[in-house]
């Protein structure tokens, strides 16, 4: 920790719904931090009552009955100018959105004691400094120190100009930016993917993040190649959200108060019903997640009409079971765009506070095979990103990584390379995407009764899981699957060994460079025989 | 790897078709462009391993990654190794011969006898780099002394152990400059100047890195408690290979060197258990002499009693509380009484005044001669309805003051001659 022994760095996921803060304690691990309210997650809301300006759960619970001062969806607005659709999206919940020279603007009234009335407007770079003024002052008081800097999550489809704003918020809330990371990298990061890779073992993995919050889901493929994360593609979908949920249970609990009282709080002329059934309907959602059933109260829903319902978990499954599919669907396309099948995919990992509902960790899960690795057991699941940013912040802040490094476009393999054991089976050894210059190593035996080592090296194309339905043939089931099958082979060696026997091993070491030509090395260790070929670039 | 487990790859047999050597068929398809997330431990190496690699020949940033990592992992107590740091060699050393590598002290030979243990991989790489300098084959001939590149093997042979992390640590386990002796168990002195030298000695063979420091009076319970349990856990990867006796001539037949195998293995497996007992014996030792387990055993007896004071502190202030509301309520329900009592004498009082001022008036009903016209006696039927009258003044005035009024009124009146009309008036506004 020479680098930066005596600096503060802290992690912050910076979300749409919800901010959370971690820090680095003393056995340099990452750990969340609660705001005064003594809360994890900070709602990314802000409200003005009166003289008053209030943030996070104080200003959330005010949404209810002082919706149109209470500032939402500002993180979304940033770098973003003003368009009439736009306004409608984001004025259509809280504060109204209004045009101020091409920028979109909240417009908020406070009121003085004297009950003199101000219009207050506010961009969402002025809403997003307020904001992040709130979380650093947190951070800072619950360290007892000055903060040098944070790691802050993005999601990956941010715009330049939309991280250059962030940028400038935090620049104008004094919060230096160590560094702008995608929130799926934050997240592989958490997962421990691709630690520990060396010589031995790489550690290549090929990994599908979920990542379900409040206003949308993201699925994005990351290739883990020795230890380095390329995100392979992306998917953002605002239709499976934690939001979308709530908007399930309010359309089922509105029905049955329609049934029991004859009111309609969804004609659109009962605004103010409608948010406190949401915020309810929220509370059963998270509820339902831990306890099977779940009340969802409301004092005086309508017309002075109280609502007393409840729900059990299957029956909100089967209520919700459609609205995960536009969900299904990013994930297959991610797959499917990156040149891979579910098969390739080594594990599955989940975060997003929305990711905690199981049947969607199943739903998912049901699109893989069972040798992929379903996860979610960081922790909580909305608090991964930011726990993940305070690790990229400690190794900051042990000089293992510059601070502001950039992603940077960098060449990959557009398909893998292996072996070719038959027409039907290759066994990749470099795997696709693996950023180069790339070596990879493995050990192959040689059949039975054999002295000549065969060495067919090809490229090879994945191949897609069986359908778990037609399962008449048993004994293919038995046998595993090939992932990859040869597409083109590259290069043939034979390796002559004067003896033989079961234990002999040739260790097959495959490069390629950055000059995109490929050489194979065997060798058998014990004899010291060995035999190379290079594969010229085109 | 045993044989009887089917191995993972196994290769099919060639084919008809198949090369004498090697033969290349087909470039690689053309490689993409990805964006590389700067997240994680590898991607610094893999950038500056990629802006060195000017020619794309060099191999991946895993090893580059080891290296580092290696260096890391070694203790980085050492200090930057200056040219006044360099150790001359001593007679003996120079004329070792490279065969006995087994008995030569390594670092000694690449000038790190001081920190041993403790250099790290860079501290190793610049020793081999100015004893390479001085002692190269090439320089000695230059100064007439040919052949003589006995020691140049000695230091090829030094930095070959040191660098190769099994090799290191077969070697440093059995360090014969590193004591493995562990101190009396009735050394007189300061705990920690005995205990904390050896401690830190003993860590270097810690799978588990970082290992926690003895620490010193004041560190916290905690951190102490949790110090013997790392060491009663201790894993240790010390091993002794080193010590393993060889085929002396070579020659041995198979049945010579199995036997010899069999026998290393059993000592290698004897000393393990040795140093096991050894380092048992240490914590065990360290922890009954450490003044701090007295002390906390100190502080817990104090908390126990503190606890107990104050469980008896607090049963005899309950008690007080009880007794003083006790009496309390004793003198609230005295004071109670008392009042009453009052109340009621005053009511006594009252009532009698009362019945004082109704005779009063009755008297002076009589005495007025019932208000008739002065001088003329009142008949009995006057004096009914004057009784009657009066009866219904003290029926109707329950009030002291009222009544008093009511009389000297009368009174007042019947001296100016109207009596009767003042009683009537009295009598209308009840
Ligand atoms: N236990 C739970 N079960 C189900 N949903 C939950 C649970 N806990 C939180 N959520 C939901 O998760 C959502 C918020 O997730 P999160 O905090 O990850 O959002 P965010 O990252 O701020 O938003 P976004 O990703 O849209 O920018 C909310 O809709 C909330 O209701
Ligand atoms: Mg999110």
């Amino acid at each position: 920790m020479a680098a930066a022994d005596n600096k503060t760095y802290i992690g912050l996921s910076f979300g749409t719904s919800n901010s959370v803060i971690a820090i680095i304690n003393k056995e340099n691990r990452a750990e969340v931090i609660a705001n005064e309210d003594g809360e994890h997650k900070t709602p990314s809301y802000i409200a003005f009552s009166g003289e008053e300006e209030y943030h996070g759960s104080q200003a959330k619970h005010q949404f209810v009955r002082n919706a149109q001062n209470t500032i939402l969806g500002f993180r979304d607005l940033l770098g973003k100018a003003y368009s009439n659709e736009l306004a409608a999206a984001a004025g259509a919940e809280g504060a109204k959105v209004v045009d101020q020279d091409g920028t979109p603007v909240f417009e908020v009234t406070t009121v003085s004691e004297e009950g003199e009335e101000t219009t207050l407007r506010l961009s969402a770079h002025d809403a997003t400094v307020r904001y992040l003024v709130r979380l650093h002052t947190t951070a800072e008081e619950y360290l007892g120190r000055k903060i040098d800097g944070a790691v802050l999550a993005v999601p990956v489809w941010f715009t330049a100009e939309q991280k250059t704003s962030v940028r400038a918020a935090c620049a104008a809330a004094d919060l230096p930016v160590l560094q702008l990371i995608a929130e799926p990298a934050a997240a592989a990061l958490m997962y421990d993917l691709g630690a520990d890779a060396s010589h031995d073992d790489a550690k290549d993995a090929l990994a599908l993040v979920v990542d379900v919050g409040g206003a949308g889901a993201d699925v994005s493929l990351v290739g883990v190649r020795g230890g380095l994360f390329t995100v392979i593609g992306t998917q953002h979908t605002a239709e499976v959200s934690g939001d979308s949920l709530d908007g399930v249970l309010v359309k089922h609990f509105a029905g049955e108060f329609k049934k029991q009282t004859g009111i309609d709080v969804l004609d659109g002329k009962h605004a103010r019903s409608v948010r406190k059934l949401t915020e309810a309907a929220e509370i059963t959602k998270r509820t339902l997640s831990a306890a099977t059933t779940a009340p969802c109260a409301v004092e005086s829903l309508a017309d002075g009409m109280d609502f007393n319902g409840t729900i059990n978990r299957t029956r909100f499954d089967i209520l919700a079971g459609r609205a995960y599919n536009p969900l299904l669907d990013a994930v297959r396309d991610v797959i499917a765009n990156g040149g891979y099948t579910p098969a390739q995919v080594s594990q599955v990992v989940f975060c997003g506070g929305a990711a905690r509902i199981r049947k969607l960790q199943s739903k998912v899960a049901l699109l893989f095979p069972e040798s992929t690795e379903i996860r979610d057991e960081v922790g909580e699941l909305d608090e991964v990103i930011a726990a993940g940013c305070a690790e990229q912040a400690a190794l900051i802040a042990q000089g293992a990584i510059e601070v502001d490094a950039q992603d940077a476009a960098v060449p990959v393999l557009a398909k893998p390379i292996g072996l070719q054991l038959s027409a039907e089976e290759l066994v990749a050894v470099l795997q696709k995407d693996t950023p180069l210059p790339a070596s990879r190593t493995v050990k192959v035996a040689l059949p039975a009764g054999e002295k000549r080592a065969y060495l067919a090296v090809a490229e090879g194309e994945p191949v897609a899981p069986k359908d778990e339905e037609d399962e008449e043939d048993e004994e293919a089931e038995e046998k595993k699957q090939p992932l990859y099958r040869p597409s083109k082979l590259l290069a043939e060696m034979v390796l002559e060994l004067d003896a033989a026997d079961a234990d002999t091993r040739v260790e097959v070491k495959f490069f390629v460079g950055t000059d995109r030509k490929l050489t194979i090395v065997a060798t058998e260790p014990k004899s010291g025989k060995s035999i190379q070929a290079e594969v010229p670039q085109n | 790897m045993t044989a009887d487990v089917p191995f993972e790859i196994t290769l099919t047999a060639a084919p008809a078709t198949a090369p004498a050597d090697t033969k290349v068929h087909s470039a690689i398809t053309t490689p993409e462009e990805r964006f590389l997330s700067a997240v994680g431990v590898y991607v610094q190496h893999y950038r500056s391993h990629l802006s060195k690699s000017a020619d794309g020949s060099l191999d991946d940033h895993l090893k580059a990654h080891a290296e580092h990592a290696a260096a890391a992992a070694a203790n980085t107590a050492s200090a930057d190794l200056d040219d006044e740091d360099d150790e001359e060699e001593t007679e003996e050393m120079l004329e070792m011969d490279p065969k006995d590598w087994k008995e030569q002290d390594h670092y000694a030979v690449l000038g790190l006898s001081k920190l041993r243990y403790r250099a790290t991989l860079d501290d190793i790489i610049k020793g081999h780099r100015r004893k390479v300098l001085r002692h190269h084959p090439d320089k000695k001939a230059a100064q007439g002394n040919a052949n003589d590149d006995g020691f140049f093997k000695c230091i090829q042979k030094a930095f070959e152990i040191l660098t190769d992390p099994i090799k290191r640590r077969q070697f440093d386990s059995v360090d014969p400059e590193v004591s493995t002796e562990i101190p009396n168990a009735k050394a007189k002195g300061d705990f920690f100047e005995i205990y904390g030298p050896v401690f830190e000695r003993e860590g270097q063979f810690s799978n588990k890195q970082p290992v926690p420091q003895l620490g010193a009076m004041d560190t916290e319970r905690a951190e102490v408690e949790s110090f013997y349990e790392f060491w009663y856990a201790f894993d240790s990867w010390r091993s002794f290979e080193y010590l393993d006796k060889e085929d002396v001539d070579g020659g041995g037949n198979r049945d010579d060197k199995r036997w010899i195998e069999g026998k290393n293995r059993k000592e290698r497996a004897q000393h393990k258990k040795e140093d096991n007992h050894r380092i048992r014996t240490l914590v065990d030792q360290a922890l009954k002499c450490d003044p701090r387990m007295a002390k906390f055993k100190e502080e817990d007896k104090t908390k126990r009693n503190a606890k107990k004071n104050a469980r008896m502190e607090e049963e005899r202030k309950a008690a007080e509380t009880k007794k003083a509301a006790e009496e309390a309520a004793k003198k609230a329900a005295e004071a109670e009484a008392a009042n009453a009592e009052e109340l009621k004498k005053q009511r006594q009082a009252a009532h009698k005044q009362l019945k004082k001022e109704q005779r009063a008036l009755k008297v002076l009903f009589k005495n007025s001669a019932y208000f008739v016209a002065a001088g003329a006696t009142p008949s009995a039927a006057e004096i009914g309805a004057a009784s009657e009258k009066l009866d219904k003044i003290i029926a109707g005035i329950h009030d002291l003051d009222a009544l008093v009024a009511a009389r000297t009124g009368i009174e007042a009146a019947h001296a100016a001659g109207n009596g009767m009309a003042k009683v009537d008036e009295i009598i209308a506004a009840l």
